[in-house]
């Protein structure tokens, strides 16, 4: 029996190592999180529709300026949407100061500034709008939005989301 | 306790010494050499100091080897100013459209510099940058910026004159995102940006910024407009 405990013993040790060891290589790390746009879906009643977008996570300072795309290379595409109806709203503080629709196809294109101050998280823009058909979409290409913070310095590094920022 | 006090305050003195002429300018780091005929060598890019030609003024502090620091102008803000040289608190260089320059500039231990006096007059190349001509120190006499002749060449020049482009109000040089927020916060009072930082938001020229400002850049920076006023 003795030497038989001695070799468990031995085993339970090499396994306690080799998690330490894996510990500190960072294999248990959780993924940093990146600033994230939260591009909300669209929630429909009747037949009108809003959408929400929001920021979490956002570096010191918080973003304080967005630009979706340029006339000509849209950062918005919608469908089933009447464009007409669209009307956007800043949220804490943010101005819509630029802002064009276009329609068939849906694209949108809008710059909104937040003068104050800048928003780690919460939301920054609402778009509510009448629905034209059964399946409504709202979507952003993020290889076309800028943002920026509260010192007017590019945010470079962010991810988009989907997730509605209520229920991550 | 009180040796620590004035340990402290001398070093705050000695700080503030050194920040006073912070700024490098934009003179050439070669063609940095003015010649005064009673003075000597005046380094218009001196390490503590230097020299700032503007479109419409001058800003910054000169160096002379053996008469201390001349001061080009009393603002120190950038972008479009012109100096009213009617007093001792608004003097300064002014440049015309042409180059031409006139007004004061204020030796420390020299007194007042006339950059336009008769018989002289001293001119800004706007295309090269130099300097030429001769101002008039009222206690020590001329000053030559430049001289071609064989065994004594100097020249002042600049290697750039600071515009200010309607739009941007950051002056990186691009019209964009950074620039509308800028404008708007300017426009609602969130920030009071420099004389020239103004200037470039003042997009309408109707000389004060606001929303429609705001409302004009952030159209122009989106493409809704395809050019500025």
């Amino acid at each position: 029996m003795g030497p038989r405990i001695r070799w468990i013993g031995v085993g339970a040790l090499l396994v306690c190592l080799a998690l330490g060891l894996a510990g500190c290589r960072g294999f248990w790390n959780t993924a940093i999180q990146l600033p994230k746009l939260i591009v909300g879906p669209v929630m429909v009643t009747g037949t009108e529709g809003y959408v929400l977008i929001s920021v979490i996570d956002m570096p010191d300072g918080g973003i304080a300026s967005i630009q979706f795309g340029t006339v000509g290379n849209e950062a918005i595409d919608f469908a089933d949407i009447d464009a007409a109806t669209i009307v956007g709203v800043g949220k804490n503080g943010f101005v819509i100061t630029a802002e064009d629709y276009t329609t068939n196809p849906g694209k949108a294109t809008l710059l909104a500034v937040n003068g104050p101050t800048g928003i780690i998280g919460g939301e920054i823009l609402r778009f509510t709008f009448t629905v034209t058909g059964a399946n409504p979409t709202f979507a952003v290409d993020k290889t076309k939005v800028t943002i920026a913070d509260d010192s007017n310095t590019f945010i470079t590094v962010w991810d988009l989301s989907t997730t509605d920022y209520h229920t991550r | 306790m009180r040796s620590r006090a004035v340990i402290v305050i001398i070093g705050v003195v000695i700080l503030v010494a050194t920040c006073v002429h912070a700024q490098t300018g934009n003179i050439d780091s070669t063609y940095k050499w003015a010649w005064g005929t009673n003075i000597g060598w005046i380094n218009f890019r001196p390490a503590d100091g230097g020299v700032t030609v503007f479109e419409d003024h001058l800003e910054g502090y000169a160096w002379g080897e053996n008469v201390g620091w001349i001061r080009l102008g009393s603002y120190e803000g950038g972008g479009a100013y012109t100096y009213a040289n009617t007093s001792a608190t608004n003097y300064g260089v002014n440049r015309d459209a042409s180059g031409n320059l006139s007004g004061f500039a204020w030796g420390t231990n020299i007194g007042w510099i006339n950059f336009n006096p008769t018989d002289g007059g001293v001119t800004i190349d706007p295309i090269t940058g130099s300097f030429e001509g001769d101002a008039w120190a009222e206690n020590v006499g001329w000053i030559r910026f430049k001289n071609t002749e064989p065994g004594v060449i100097f020249n002042v020049a600049a290697t750039s004159v600071i515009a200010v482009t309607s739009g941007d109000v950051n002056g990186d040089g691009v019209v964009d995102l950074l620039d509308a927020r800028l404008c708007l916060q300017i426009a609602t009072g969130h920030f009071a940006g420099a004389a020239w930082q103004r200037t470039a938001a003042d997009v309408d020229h109707d000389g004060d910024v606001d929303m429609t400002d705001a409302e004009i850049l952030a159209d122009y920076v989106l493409g809704v407009r395809s050019a500025l006023p």
